[in-house]
């Protein structure tokens, strides 16, 4: 069985899913999250069906492993959160591989987090649910109502298809609240209201109240103003969830998920459910204060928040717009790129944004393919298109390539030479020594084919003339992308049995992650197209094809086809190329 | 206009007579909000037997008008919640269909004799100062021997008036007023599964272990919540319950142990 497996349970983690409806008239009570709204986001997220089990943390340390290829969601309080101690995002889908450890820190803005994975854990009902409810020892991974602990094994299955994208600005925890701030709760009154006087309903209207120390997923106990009914306790009856109950101390009693189902202390009103979402996000000694509205005004509230949420819908879907950038980038098949590109997995473009994504620290992006004394304008555009993107991100990209293309670019770029005639391999391990880099990318890089020796499309050999690259992605420790357009590039490796049915000396050097286009540079324009959309920046705005060659052309550049110093790409036209570009940015939503 | 005119206002109906010319007790209900989701149905505020027969009719009936509206249901003492869902109805809707079943089941109630409502459900029970440890100081503060306290518990057909506190745990009333009697001062830390006990004039038999302050006079063999039996409580809001004592030779025959005592004093 696959799943994750619990290395610290943290301060107090239990399975929820949206709680156990239909089993009051039994004496069960709901359980279910605490802070609903970051719950049904958290399944949302992952695409999965809001009622799905979700893990709900409250105040943090939770460290999971892996067993498993899969993505996860961690919504609710703001934690820091990490994989295998590299920092991701909370409220944002992270992808995790079997072996990776998830850690939750301590929450530093709200109280309760709620972690889902795509596709749900898979975990039995009792009574129609599996929400934990300790006290009436139900619910949980085992049924008994006992909370996550060191060891268990939550079970989940294997997801490879990213789940759809959320942009940013949708999936917020907006309902946090920071310590000084003072949060309303939304009353209805009901229940005993009538034995409370107009005096007492004002106090508690215009008073401030202070949450206690008393507070757990049964109810959050408040202290401030006095309020006394003229009823000291009644026939025992049905509490909702939110119902205010006044003890005869005068101080409110918010009633919440797992709490008892019948009671005997008189209730001024109940809470709004969607600020019972604030309140659960809140610890001690933060204040609140009520606010009276009608049933009419909280049911158009839950209306607009449900239709808030379901129309909420993901801005781009991910995995399709890689497919069809896949698809968009090998149409033309100059070179029979379309034609191999069969043999990767779909989805290759996302991937390779994804490693671009986390990869936190340097990245090597090797670029420069040797014709006659110079290099090929195929190469280093795209190196320079994925070098501003990274650095859009927050990467610290380093251009790997030898002279005169390397004297060239170190005026305006971070450069690494490599040299023709070293041994590769030292060259290499001093490099990946110098600057342990995240993840290595190659783009228009010759590679070696089986017999060590460097091939044109023409089946020329080239080798006097090309440095080794491929020894990096051979001997780098970390993911590695590589790019090419013909078949003889760093990378093909990966389809050797594929490119066996072009007429060219393949290339046998390969690489994590593959990627076809008819021109190496337009496949950086893709990764670059959906990196937009991962970061919410619109990276291809300003990108000017015709400067950059422009810039490479007053450098001795010439065309990989033609042999021309023209301001072409593979024999294409710069408009082509920028033209591409648009709709790249139009497919990825800007 | 039309909207004016369904402004929803809780309408009292009068005592009447049904055709069997007896009076229909406390037809009278009122209907509060309870929260955004929620209406609570007032019947009455004593605890009367009429009234238990009447809302466990009315839950029924309340259950089958709103079909897929209804959340959740809790039928007590004298009220029922009704917790609906509000993205699919309101409260006008959901109150009018109260108004609409509680008149019905009124007259259904009624016209069904006070003992021939509910199902009537025995319970064994073991009795004995190993099994009932509060038997003694219950029986030495009513001024009453051991055998008559267990005689007057056994002699009252109960009503089960709520269900609540924990998973299956029915409160049952009421207890003759001759050997009602206080909580304990301090609660036990556990209270072994199935002990029967009194509060004040209500009995009830514990479904699981659990803490309690009640004072324990005896043992039941019976499950009280199973959750993979069905029904998974023998016993429902307004159903009838008897006290039949038995040896301790049939308890454990019945299933029951006396190993969850501990040192149970």
């Amino acid at each position: 069985m696959s799943g994750l497996r619990v290395v610290q349970s943290g301060v107090h983690s239990l399975i929820q899913d949206e709680g156990r409806f239909g089993s009051h008239h039994i004496g069960l009570t709901v359980g279910g999250p605490l802070d609903r709204h970051s719950f049904r986001w958290a399944n949302k997220l992952c695409s999965n069906p809001i009622n799905t089990p979700v893990i709900e943390v409250t105040i943090g340390g939770l460290v999971l492993e892996s067993t498993v290829d899969t993505y996860f969601a961690v919504t609710g309080a703001l934690v820091d959160l990490s994989i295998n101690k590299v920092p991701v995002d909370c409220w944002a889908v992270n992808r995790i591989k079997s072996g990776d450890r998830i850690e939750l820190g301590y929450a530093k803005i709200g109280i309760r987090c709620y972690l889902a994975v795509a596709g749900g854990f898979d975990i039995e009902t009792t009574f129609g649910s599996c929400s934990t409810v300790t006290r009436e020892s139900v619910g949980g991974l085992a049924g008994d109502g006992s909370p996550l602990s060191n060891g268990d094994l939550i079970p989940c299955g294997e997801t490879l298809v990213h789940p759809p994208f959320f942009s940013p600005v949708q999936a917020q925890p907006h309902h946090l609240t920071t310590a000084p701030e003072s949060t309303r709760l939304r009353v209805l009154l009901g229940y005993q209201q009538d034995c409370f006087t107009e005096q007492q309903k004002k106090q508690f209207f215009h008073g401030q109240y202070r949450i206690s120390e008393r507070n757990d997923r049964m109810g959050f106990r408040l202290l401030g103003p006095e309020i006394k009914p003229s009823i000291g306790g009644i026939l025992s009856e049905g509490i909702c969830q939110g119902a205010i109950q006044v003890p005869p101390d005068g101080q409110p009693i918010v009633l919440l998920n797992d709490r008892q189902t019948i009671g005997g202390y008189p209730k001024i009103g109940s809470v709004l459910s969607l600020d019972l979402d604030k309140l659960a996000q809140l610890g001690p000694e933060s204040i609140v204060y009520f606010e009276e509205i009608s049933i009419e005004q909280a049911h158009n509230l839950r209306h607009l928040a449900e239709i808030k949420f379901q129309y909420s819908e993901a801005s781009i879907d991910l995995p399709s717009l890689s497919t069809e950038i896949e698809a968009l980038l090998v149409a033309s098949n100059p070179r029979g790129m379309k034609t191999v590109s069969s043999a990767i997995d779909s989805g290759s473009y996302l991937r390779a944004a994804q490693l671009i994504n986390q990869a936190h620290g340097t990245i090597l992006i090797g670029t420069g393919f040797p014709v006659n004394g110079s290099f090929e304008t195929d190469g280093p555009v795209g190196a320079i298109a994925l070098y501003r993107a990274i650095e859009a991100i927050g990467g610290a990209p380093v251009l790997v390539c030898e002279a005169p293309l390397c004297t060239l670019l170190s005026t305006d770029f971070n450069t690494h030479e490599i040299k023709i005639g070293e041994d590769g391999g030292k060259q290499a391990q001093e490099a990946i020594s110098e600057h342990q880099p995240a993840l290595i990318i190659s783009i228009e890089r010759p590679g070696q084919s089986s017999d060590g020796r460097y091939y044109n499309m023409r089946g020329i050999d080239i080798s006097e003339h090309c440095a080794d690259y491929d020894s990096f992605i051979s001997l780098s420790v970390c993911p590695t992308i590589a790019i090419g357009d013909g078949g003889n590039e760093i990378g093909m490796g990966n389809i050797a049995e594929a490119l066996e049915q072009l007429d060219i000396r393949a290339a046998s050097t390969g690489c994590d992650e593959l990627l076809l286009a008819d021109i190496s540079n337009w496949a950086a324009h893709g990764l670059v197209a959906l990196l937009s959309v991962i970061s919410n920046q619109d990276m291809l705005a300003d990108w000017d094809n015709k400067a950059v060659l422009q810039m490479l052309s007053e450098g001795g550049s010439v065309d990989g086809v033609t042999g021309e110093n023209t301001l072409t790409e593979d024999g294409v036209h710069s408009d082509v190329s920028q033209k591409l570009v648009g709709t790249l940015r139009k497919l990825s939503g800007f | 206009m039309g909207i004016m005119q369904r402004v929803w206002r809780p309408y009292k109906k009068f005592a009447s007579y049904c055709n069997d010319g007896r009076p229909v007790i406390n037809q009278a209900i009122t209907i509060s909000v309870a929260g955004e989701n929620a209406l609570i149905v007032y019947f009455s505020d004593k605890v009367d037997t009429q009234v238990a027969a009447r809302i466990k009719t009315c839950s029924s009936a309340i259950r089958l008008a709103l079909g897929l509206h209804l959340i959740d249901l809790i039928p007590s003492y004298g009220s029922i919640l009704v917790i609906y869902d509000s993205l699919l109805t309101d409260h006008f809707a959901v109150s009018k269909a109260i108004h609409t079943v509680a008149g019905a089941s009124s007259i259904q109630a009624s016209a069904l004799s006070a003992s021939h409502d509910g199902k009537l459900i025995t319970l064994p029970v073991y009795y004995s100062l190993e099994s009932g440890p509060d038997l003694k100081s219950l029986a030495e503060n009513a001024g009453l021997s051991i055998d008559q306290v267990i005689e007057i518990h056994q002699a009252i057909e109960y009503r089960v008036y709520a269900i609540g506190f924990a998973p299956g745990f029915a409160y049952l009333g009421e207890v003759d007023e001759r050997i009602a009697a206080p909580r304990l001062a301090t609660p036990r830390l556990k209270v072994p599964r199935g002990a029967v006990a009194i509060a004040d004039r209500q009995t009830a038999v514990y479904p699981a272990e659990s803490p309690g302050g009640w004072n324990l006079v005896g043992l039941c063999p019976t499950p009280m919540f199973d959750a993979k039996a069905d029904p998974i409580m023998p016993v429902s809001t307004g159903d009838r319950v008897v006290f039949k004592a038995i040896g301790k030779q049939e308890f454990i025959d019945l299933g029951g142990t006396l190993d969850t005592l501990g040192d149970l004093k």
